[in-house]
């Protein structure tokens, strides 16, 4: 095999391939990029069993054709720190030379036959997705879902498409993120899925181009994103996902609407002054104000007052302010929309009809 | 949060009772909570009709009251015991069984380890009340259970009594009882099929989790850090886990500091060997349930011939009923002194874990700093005797003496046995400690019986 590639190209499908790899795993192999010379173009693949990534690299220019696996870290490491415009890639016996104008690298290879299939894109999507709207429905969604993967149902997030519509949901247990899309074309049953959300991590990766319309396809355990170059697939969580419908609270009786800028800074004030282990910010309404208090023992305490229009009693309510602050990061306009109902009740951020957030209060006394 | 207690599941109706009385039934108090598992609380009902009408028109109510009373976004669902529409059951948490091509569906247990059968003495007297108090309230009272002891002593009985037990007591919950190469098999497999998910979820939703062997995880840095995380998860949804082992936590040679303090935190508790009352009592128990015959003075006799474990006590029983059946006569105590006739005569070969057993009993010190990196002189003293020890009554070579006590080099065995023959001829004092060691462990017992 010998290859003379574009840089850049090269390191950005390594960058692709190394967040698919498995970081820490008994089986080296899983560790490796498996790069394939074919007639001309350069394919990259990647996996951890779990996700998997497949990469086509265009720009280059294949004198001959073969395979070789290598670690991935290291091949990115290399390639990251070289300056040239291209790059040639050489395998001789067993080892990958990798040389550019001034420097030259034989890295040890792997066996190729152990390195597992990944699955390709074969075929229509059952519907797709511009990469604009991709992005929105993750950025919207991804941080809300639960972190660490001891309830591990909810350590993904759920897809669950009707029809024309798609609804995406995360949830952590203490909030709720939803966000509505129709679909201009979609084929095959309705679907109900969880994807892990390290998969929607690489698919936020793989966004690279905001022109790219992107397919997607649910298979009996599996999902698979393609855009022109990339595929990119994962196993499903499988589990039961909460019954979100229910969750989400249908009589609240007071409104609130507030500059969304000036919102945002009164709730990253008012939680200058609060502890690590009471992470709560108390907030007053009364007609068109609202108090922001944060309390620290130790250190003291501060209030900011932010205009609003608040329509309902006067209502006293404590809330982490970092579940605010992720919310207000990810809603679009000047304006935010907040419904409320009582002090233990959950809140629900609005905006229009495709996005809402239902976070829980946080109990004051 | 997987769980909810009683007080917040009593809030939950007091809750709708107050906001939502219309729609409140009188028998709203026989329903029963069974979960909560993904941010869903289960609740149970008796029938069907029951169960439309709450989940038609009181599951905004309940939710709103879950969320209320756990301060979290919950939602509710409602079954029906023995759930025969199939559209509402409790998730099946072993719906990926199949994952574990040979695993079977049930666990297995051997059905004679039972608490009935299980005879209790001093020796294991705190082991078997800690299992008992366990099976009556899981993940209430000790968790985790720890028991360790030698071979043959009835840890393994102890744990799948305790199976046994909440098996036919609460059939509902959820029991998984496996050896620890089997976790660890199955997370080889599933590490290798990408079906880490699977495994999670098979393994962080049963009720109970006991795991036989427990010590085996040493050397497996990646098992143990999924054990590790399946253990808090349970550990933090008041699952209950018993392990069993054959030491204490802290001798498990490179078990991870933060898994040996959870292993402590419960209830770790020893089972010794049995004193010969229990000897007896084993044997009076084994013998009526295969329905010999033994006469009390050949129970004796056995009993006092072999003192090591309940295996032991059984294959006696088989040696002397098969050879009373030869000769076609009753078991009496000449034919029992004949069919034992070789068992205690042959001197078995002395263990190098026995030496270290004496010694730190002796020194008053801990096992694994013997076996340590720590060169205290408090500790290097103990560990050249028993280096000393081993080099006079085994004959294993230096190098394998000097990796037995801490991966150290044959110089250093060589060493240590030059500094205490020296020492042993200057210090009277010395010399008899030794003498005394080596003939603890030539009977065999860390403890001076005499």
């Amino acid at each position: 095999m010998k290859v003379n590639v574009v840089t850049s190209a090269l390191l950005e499908g390594l960058n692709l391939a190394a967040s698919a790899a498995a970081s820490r795993t008994p089986k080296p192999v899983l560790q490796g990029v498996l790069i394939t010379a074919q007639k001309d173009q350069l394919l990259l693949m990647a996996t951890d069993l779990e996700i998997g990534i497949r990469h086509q690299i265009r720009q280059a220019e294949v004198l001959s054709t073969g395979q070789v696996l290598v670690p991935v870290a290291k091949l990115l490491q290399i390639i990251r720190e070289c300056a040239d415009e291209t790059i040639v890639l050489e395998l001789v016996k067993n080892a990958l030379h990798i040389t550019g104008s001034d420097s030259h690298f034989q890295m040890f290879t792997g066996d190729a036959k152990d390195f597992p299939a990944i699955p390709e894109f074969e075929g229509q999507g059952d519907f797709e997705l511009t990469a604009e709207l991709l992005r929105s429905i993750i950025d919207r969604t991804l941080f809300a879902a639960a972190k660490e993967s001891t309830r591990y149902a909810i350590d993904g997030l759920l897809w669950d498409r009707k029809g024309q519509l798609l609804r995406v949901v995360a949830t952590d247990g203490r909030r709720l993120a939803v966000a509505t899309c129709p679909l201009n074309r979609a084929a095959g049953p309705d679907a109900k899925v969880i994807i892990p959300s390290k998969a929607m991590s690489l698919f936020q990766r793989v966004i690279t181009d905001p022109d790219v319309t992107f397919q997607v396809k649910f298979l009996s355990n599996q999902v698979l994103l393609h855009a022109t170059h990339t595929t990119v697939s994962s196993v499903l969580v499988e589990g039961h996902f909460p019954p979100y419908e229910d969750v989400i609270p249908q009589d609240c009786n007071r409104h609130m609407h507030a500059n969304i800028a000036q919102f945002a800074s009164g709730v990253r004030r008012a939680a200058l002054l609060t502890s690590d282990e009471s992470k709560a910010i108390r907030l007053s309404f009364t007609d068109q104000e609202v108090t922001m208090t944060g309390r620290s023992p130790e250190q003291g305490e501060g209030s900011v007052r932010v205009a609003v229009r608040y329509d309902g009693e006067p209502l006293e309510i404590g809330f982490n302010p970092q579940f605010l602050l992720d919310v207000m990061k990810v809603l679009g306009g000047d304006e935010v929309y907040w419904e409320l109902k009582e002090a233990n009740r959950p809140g629900i951020f609005r905006e229009g009809e495709n996005y809402l957030y239902v976070v829980m209060p946080v109990n004051l006394s | 949060m997987t769980t909810l207690t009683t007080t917040e599941w009593s809030g939950i109706l007091n809750y709708v009772r107050q906001h939502h009385a219309n729609i409140t039934r009188h028998w709203f108090d026989q329903l029963r909570f069974i979960g909560l598992q993904h941010g869903t609380v289960d609740i149970r009902c008796a029938n069907l009709p029951q169960q439309r009408y709450l989940s038609e028109q009181c599951a905004r109510q309940f939710t709103e009251a879950a969320q209320v009373e756990t301060g979290q976004l919950v939602s509710v669902r409602f079954t029906v015991e023995d759930d025969s529409s199939g559209n509402q059951t409790v998730p099946a948490p072993d719906v990926d069984l199949p994952l574990f091509a040979n695993e079977p569906r049930q666990i297995l247990l051997n059905p004679e380890y039972t608490f009935d059968q299980f005879v209790t003495g001093p020796s294991n007297r705190l082991a078997h009340a800690a299992s008992v108090a366990v099976s009556d309230s899981p993940g209430e009272t000790y968790n985790p259970l720890f028991i360790h002891g030698s071979v043959g002593l009835g840890k393994t009985h102890l744990l799948q009594a305790v199976c046994h037990h909440i098996l036919s007591h609460r059939p509902t919950l959820n029991v998984l009882y496996l050896s620890c190469e089997s976790f660890i098999n199955h997370f080889l497999e599933a590490v290798e099929r990408g079906a880490l998910h699977q495994f999670r979820y098979r393994y962080r939703h049963v009720d109970l989790l006991v795991i036989d062997d427990i010590q085996f995880l040493a050397e497996r840095e990646r098992s143990q850090e999924e054990f590790f995380h399946t253990f808090n998860t349970l550990y933090q949804s008041r699952k209950q886990i018993i392990l069993s082992a054959d030491c204490p936590p802290r001798e498990i040679p490179s078990l991870e500091d933060r898994l040996v303090s959870r292993f402590n935190w419960g209830l770790v508790t020893r089972i010794d060997p049995p004193c010969l009352e229990t000897r007896m009592a084993i044997l009076r128990k084994k013998a009526r349930r295969r329905n010999l015959d033994f006469p009390e003075d050949v129970i004796r006799f056995i009993a006092t011939r072999i003192d090591s474990n309940a295996r032991e006590l059984e294959g006696a029983i088989n040696a002397v009923d098969v050879f009373s059946q030869q000769l076609g006569q009753p078991v009496d105590l000449s034919s029992a002194k004949e069919a034992l006739g070789d068992v205690s005569t042959v001197s078995r070969p002395i263990a190098i874990s026995l030496i270290l057993d004496v010694v730190a009993e002796h020194f008053n010190v801990k096992k694994s700093d013997i076996q340590g990196k720590r060169r205290h002189k408090s500790i290097a003293f103990p560990r050249q005797v028993a280096m000393y020890l081993t080099r006079e009554v085994t004959s294993h070579s230096l190098e394998e003496i000097g990796s037995f006590f801490g991966g150290r080099d044959h110089t250093t065995v060589l060493h240590a046995n030059r500094l205490i023959g020296r020492l042993r001829q200057e210090d009277n004092y010395l010399s008899a400690t030794l003498d005394q060691l080596k003939s603890r462990i030539s009977n065999g017992s860390p403890v001076d019986r005499g």
